[in-house]
């Protein structure tokens, strides 16, 4: 389980960037937006940390999994502006708080952009 | 914290109360689970949950962590008598991740990545919330995690908090990829399909030094410690035992064997 959920942290690491460079470029996702956002995921998925921690059932993993949500919906929602992405953020923000609290000293400013 | 930061920091778009309503709501629903903390206890008599919950006192201690100490990490013999220096937790925390997270190209491209999405007033407001979630991290955090770093066991605890603030830096590492190539191309006048190449040669690099250095640490594939234990927990019995399974970390042992090989359950 702690290794799915550190592969679906990479994944929305992966979106999160695609955004944040869609968003940086004022163009749609171009193939160096794609490989720019891959190289993020997969440094930071094959990091020694992430890589050791990914196979001890621990509550870091599902923690990472949902800053990485939290990313991606802040970025999607500073683009689009669209409230449902600011809806899901808040209602990850909950879930992601009963899981562990420190998500608000990593997360806590990303907010303020929920505006 | 967070219902007052909003109001703070966006209380000219919060003029609708709908809105304010809205994402209270959602973030009532997904705190939710801390209900279900109340309701299992009063069900189920406590039987496997950590405190008082029916008590507001108990609650409140549990929803705190106030057992193992509120916004610190480690309660300790005492007060602060094992908080190591904050300039040393920031070396700690920076040459880790220099020299064995993301390497030293990876770290310099965070470094690029940074400044390129600060360095201008369009980019800023999607750059300031990640520079002030770091900032934040590593100045409140750092302060408040009083983990002995003299202590391997401690340092291990502290490592599993990293991850989290890295995906800034690896969000940082790739702006400093797209800007630094961005750069070349322009500079040395090279074709895009340079330039794509470029980007993919160091994202190999970087990629295969991490897994060359960090793919021994999970390989499990002479993992034979679950076989081991099942056989050993079968070999006492008579041939052809009739083995009677109810649930448990045991029996799954066995039901794994029973998937693999010959044993019959």
């Amino acid at each position: 389980m702690a290794a799915v959920e550190s592969a679906l942290a990479a994944a929305f690491l992966f979106l999160a960037i695609v955004e944040l460079m869609t968003s940086l470029s004022a163009k749609k996702p171009s193939l160096a937006t794609l490989v720019v956002a891959l190289f993020g995921a997969l440094l930071y998925s094959f990091s020694s940390i992430v890589w050791t921690y990914s196979l001890h059932a621990e509550v870091f993993p599902l923690n990472n999994l949902f800053c990485a949500a939290l990313l991606y919906l802040t970025f999607k929602y500073l683009r689009t502006k669209r409230l449902p992405y600011a809806i899901l953020g808040a209602l990850v923000c909950g879930v992601a708080l009963t899981n562990q609290q420190c998500v608000t000293h990593s997360r806590a400013p990303l907010l303020s952009r929920f505006d | 914290m967070i219902v007052p930061w909003i109001t703070i920091a966006s209380y000219k778009e919060l003029a609708t109360i709908k809105r304010l309503v809205q994402l209270g709501f959602a973030f009532l629903a997904g705190f939710s689970p801390y209900l279900l903390l109340f309701v299992s206890q009063a069900v189920h008599y406590g039987r496997y949950s950590w405190g008082d919950l029916l008590s507001i006192d108990g609650y409140i201690t549990h929803l705190t962590r106030a057992e193992y100490g509120s916004f610190q990490l480690y309660k300790g013999e005492g007060e602060d008598t094992n908080n190591p220096p904050y300039f040393l937790k920031l070396e700690f925390y920076f040459s880790n991740l220099v020299f064995s997270e993301f390497g030293v190209i990876g770290a310099a491209l965070a470094l690029v990545g940074l400044i390129y999405s600060i360095s201008s007033k369009y980019r800023l407001w999607c750059s300031a919330p990640l520079v002030a979630c770091f900032a934040f991290y590593i100045t409140w955090f750092f302060d408040r995690c009083n983990l002995p770093l003299d202590d391997d066991l401690f340092v291990g605890v502290w490592y599993r908090f990293f991850p989290q603030i890295n995906m800034l830096i690896a969000i940082w590492a790739s702006a400093g990829l797209f800007f630094a190539v961005k750069t070349l191309q322009k500079k040395f006048a090279l074709s895009g399909i340079v330039g794509k190449s470029l980007l993919v040669a160091v994202l190999a690099l970087s990629v295969g030094r991490q897994l060359n250095a960090n793919f021994s640490r999970l390989d499990q594939s002479s993992n034979t410690y679950i076989e081991e234990y099942g056989r050993a927990l079968l070999s006492p019995l008579p041939n052809n035992s009739i083995v009677l399974l109810k649930g448990g970390s045991h029996d799954s042992v066995l039901v794994c064997l029973f998937l693999t090989s010959s044993v019959q359950i």
